[in-house]
């Protein structure tokens, strides 16, 4: 009788820890394993002290009295009681517990598909903007900044080209009037010859008189002679009257180089200083621009990075909610231990079991035991399956 | 306006007065046109406004004395410094 017990003993004991083991990670399961413990030891010292002083447990097994039966029967369904209101409990739990996952676990999927959606959106809004700022949908960051850089290179060869146009104004402008100069020099030259014309022309005249006179006292035989002298004068008085027209139309065109002159003379003394400040100030401009331009550039190059960097973790967060899986099944799998647990209380001490010896009642207990604790060893190889695929999934999703 | 003129070591220095601009057209080119010297310098330490005729003078200068005469651009103050470097004056001149 006390090896029957001793062995019993020893396989609650080997069955809890097992038993432990596998449900180790549930509080309340390990309570309930406890109290299963405690209360399946407990019995068993009470069968040693009821059996002790009726008989010898060496020689005889005498028959199990009835009141003693009713007894463990009715330890069987308080047991059986108590292990089924309470695994109920934590199954319905764990119902909760994975109803509340699926929802919290969809919840989560449909808002990152909308972060996702809108960042997406935001991505096109930036693809848009930059096509606008530089006229090119072009996504080569370095073909859009050459695409500015030349505008401004464009412009400052505008500015340039101003600039030599200027110089080169002002260098024939100079010359302009150098040569205006010399024209002067030689209308002043001209006037000069034409005074000589004038006095020729007055001389020619005064000896054309007194040949007349000459003539007229040569009496009638200076008469033809005095005809010529008379032509001669008519033409000195021509040719001096020729004479003041070429004067005047020189004096003209005199006013009209002075007129010239002073017109160049606006044209070369323009003050370059006003054109090269605003030289100076169109630089400045366009290097501020160049500068605004390459940070527009810097911001949207790491708005991009930014985009690809929220749909990655986005992408990771989707995987990881695969962890929903994991803990279904292990729900399904405490679940299975709980009806492992509800069993064991069930089928220790049925309560419709026909009167027998002690032993014959402790023996079936023993071996019932036995039984399930090998169906559930069998059933804990798939376990370990699915604990050791949880752990793969750790190492890639959290 | 007088230009002050000084020739040493085959060097014809021209030093411009308070203003380098179109009344000094004429008067500027009589201190070159007749020189032979092989090198000019022109001294604008004493300048403090140029217009733009100023660039055609120093333009017309080049071209008159030939493209190989070398002519130095001295003692500039910055704005005048600046209008010669925008216009790119370090192509043709040597400023120093």
């Amino acid at each position: 009788m006390l090896n029957t017990v001793n062995s019993f003993r020893a396989a609650l004991v080997l069955s809890t820890i097992g038993l432990l083991a596998i449900v180790f990670f549930d509080q309340k399961a390990v309570i309930i394993l406890s109290f299963i413990s405690v209360v399946l030891l407990w019995s068993v010292i009470a069968f040693q002290s009821i059996d002790n002083p009726s008989t010898n447990s060496y020689t005889g097994e005498p028959a199990i009295n009835h009141e003693t039966n009713l007894k463990i029967n009715n330890i069987g369904s308080e047991l059986s009681g108590i292990l089924t209101e309470e695994t109920t409990d934590i199954h319905n739990d764990m119902e909760k517990v994975k109803t509340l996952l699926n929802e919290a676990v969809e919840q989560l999927q449909h808002s990152f598909q909308e972060v996702m959606n809108n960042t997406n959106i935001q991505t096109e809004l930036t693809t848009n903007l930059l096509h606008d700022l530089y006229g090119s949908n072009d996504t080569n960051k370095d073909s859009q900044l050459s695409t500015i850089t030349q505008a401004i290179n464009f412009s400052e060869e505008a500015i340039q080209h101003f600039v030599d146009m200027l110089v080169e104004i002002s260098d024939k402008s100079v010359l302009a009037v150098h040569s205006i100069n010399e024209l002067s020099e030689h209308m002043e030259g001209m006037f000069s010859i034409l005074d000589d014309i004038q006095k020729l022309s007055d001389q020619t005249n005064l000896l054309a008189l007194n040949a007349a006179i000459e003539a007229a006292r040569a009496g009638e035989v200076g008469r033809g002679f005095a005809v010529v002298a008379d032509e001669v004068r008519t033409l000195s008085i021509g040719s001096s009257t020729l004479n003041e027209q070429i004067r005047e139309k020189v004096q003209e065109s005199k006013n009209k180089i002075s007129n010239t002159h002073s017109v160049i003379t606006d044209i070369a003394k323009m003050d370059m200083s006003t054109a090269i400040e605003n030289k100076s100030n169109i630089d400045k401009t366009l290097s501020e621009f160049q500068s605004i331009s390459e940070h527009t550039n810097q911001l949207a190059s790491k708005i991009g990075k930014t985009t690809s960097v929220i749909n990655e973790e986005i992408n990771h967060s989707i995987r990881a909610l695969q962890f929903e899986d994991i803990i279904n099944q292990l729900s399904s799998s405490i679940q299975l231990k709980l009806d492992h647990i509800n069993q064991v209380g069930q089928t220790t001490f049925p309560t419709d079991s026909e009167p027998h010896t002690i032993n014959e009642r402790i023996e079936e207990a023993s071996e019932t035991l036995t039984k399930m604790r090998n169906d559930f060893k069998n059933q804990n190889v798939s376990q370990v399956v699915l604990q050791s695929s949880m752990e793969e999934g750790d190492v890639e999703l959290f | 306006m007088s230009f002050n003129t000084s020739l040493k070591d085959n060097i014809l220095t021209i030093t411009l007065g308070n203003k380098f601009d179109f009344d000094s057209i004429e008067d500027f080119q009589k201190t070159y046109i007749d020189s032979n010297a092989k090198e000019y310098t022109i001294d604008f330490r004493n300048t403090e406004y140029m217009d733009s005729s100023g660039l055609g003078m120093l333009l017309n200068m080049k071209r008159k004395l030939g493209e190989n005469i070398s002519i130095t651009l001295t003692n500039c103050r910055p704005q005048i410094k600046k209008v010669l470097v925008i216009s790119r004056f370090e192509q043709k001149f040597k400023l120093a």
